[in-house]
């Protein structure tokens, strides 16, 4: 191609007056052709403006990678509120402890209350025989109530309470 | 949605829970009352203690219901007094409150001496039982809670040799 007709063609591209054909040619002739230094404006804009160009074109891939980052999020946002919650709960739970521990200090002296009231049953087997003991009682005074009360029912003496009471007993 | 409400209802259970066994049992006033008397013999045996029992080993057929029906306990408290002229005001102290608040399961009663039993129950579990009877002299305020199986109890108790009452065997004769 004359460097004359080149020349025309880069000004009317300066101008904004080339028409696509011409483009066209000019364009090939800056990728592939042999372009005058004069003329390195020209390359180094259309080099930009392919490049810009290529960037506009993001293609679907890039645009269904995009929409998935979105919908994504927007899940994660879904169970945002169970954080929310967790957190909430992790709170309520702590506040449960911390209540717990600051009500057990009178439940403490309690216990130390016990432990010296009841010296001898820090042994497990001794407190042991000592319910025992207290449950054989219960169930002795149970017995001998329910044999009293049906005595009762049979002599008709004074107190019926007994009767009355014992057909709780399952 | 329904977790939150499961998780609310789960916190409002551990509340209850803790509450039911903040609550105090019937004989804990007069406890706290006798407790600097010497004539009262007190036994408590706390919930941790009853954990204990559960790992108990025994032979005996019987001894291993008696295990069984205890761990199922979660509390003990007891007030024996001996030598106590005022045995029967006590007594009708002791006995006022859970008449209020307790199921009357038993009365025995002739002219000086008189055995109640209370109970709370809930849906056929007897979760407190307290015991007050008064005899000249000596007065008993027993007080257990938990899953008392009074069926067992009395059973196991017809069942087991009865001896080393100590200072309980007079009460109420």
């Amino acid at each position: 191609m004359e460097s004359k007709r080149l020349d025309e063609l880069v000004a009317r591209f300066w101008e904004g007056a080339c028409s696509e054909a011409e483009e066209r040619e000019l364009k090939e002739i800056v990728l592939y052709g042999e372009l005058p230094a004069k003329h390195a404006e020209l390359k180094s804009y259309m080099s930009y403006m392919d490049r810009s160009k290529d960037e506009e074109g993001l293609g679907d891939v890039f645009d269904r990678q995009v929409l998935a980052a979105i919908e994504k999020r927007e899940n994660a946002s879904d169970s945002f509120p169970w954080m929310k919650m967790a957190a909430g709960m992790a709170l309520l739970v702590g506040l449960f402890f911390t209540w717990r521990s600051y009500s057990d200090p009178q439940i403490v002296p309690d216990v130390q209350e016990e432990i010296v009231i009841t010296d001898t049953y820090e042994d497990p087997e001794v407190a042991y025989r000592e319910v025992k003991k207290a449950l054989m009682l219960v169930g002795n005074k149970m017995n001998q109530g329910i044999s009293y009360a049906g005595g009762v029912n049979d002599d008709d003496l004074d107190s019926s309470e007994g009767d009355e009471d014992s057909k709780d007993l399952k | 949605m329904n977790k939150i409400i499961r998780s609310i209802a789960i916190i409002a259970l551990l509340f209850m829970v803790t509450g039911m066994s903040a609550q105090t049992n019937g004989i804990d006033k007069f406890y706290e009352k006798y407790q600097q008397d010497d004539r009262f013999t007190k036994i408590s045996i706390s919930s941790k203690m009853f954990g204990l029992f559960a790992n108990f080993e025994m032979d005996d057929a019987n001894e291993k219901e008696m295990v069984k029906t205890i761990s199922k306990l979660k509390g003990l408290k007891m007030l024996v007094g001996e030598s106590i002229p005022e045995a029967k005001s006590i007594f009708t102290q002791a006995i006022k409150r859970p008449a209020a608040e307790m199921e009357e399961l038993m009365v025995v009663q002739d002219k000086s001496q008189e055995l109640r039993f209370y109970i709370t129950e809930s849906a056929g579990v007897i979760s407190e039982l307290l015991m007050v009877s008064y005899s000249e002299n000596s007065v008993v305020m027993m007080s257990l809670v938990g899953d008392i199986d009074l069926k067992q109890i009395s059973k196991l108790s017809k069942k087991m040799d009865i001896e080393g009452f100590e200072h309980l065997e007079n009460v109420g004769k």
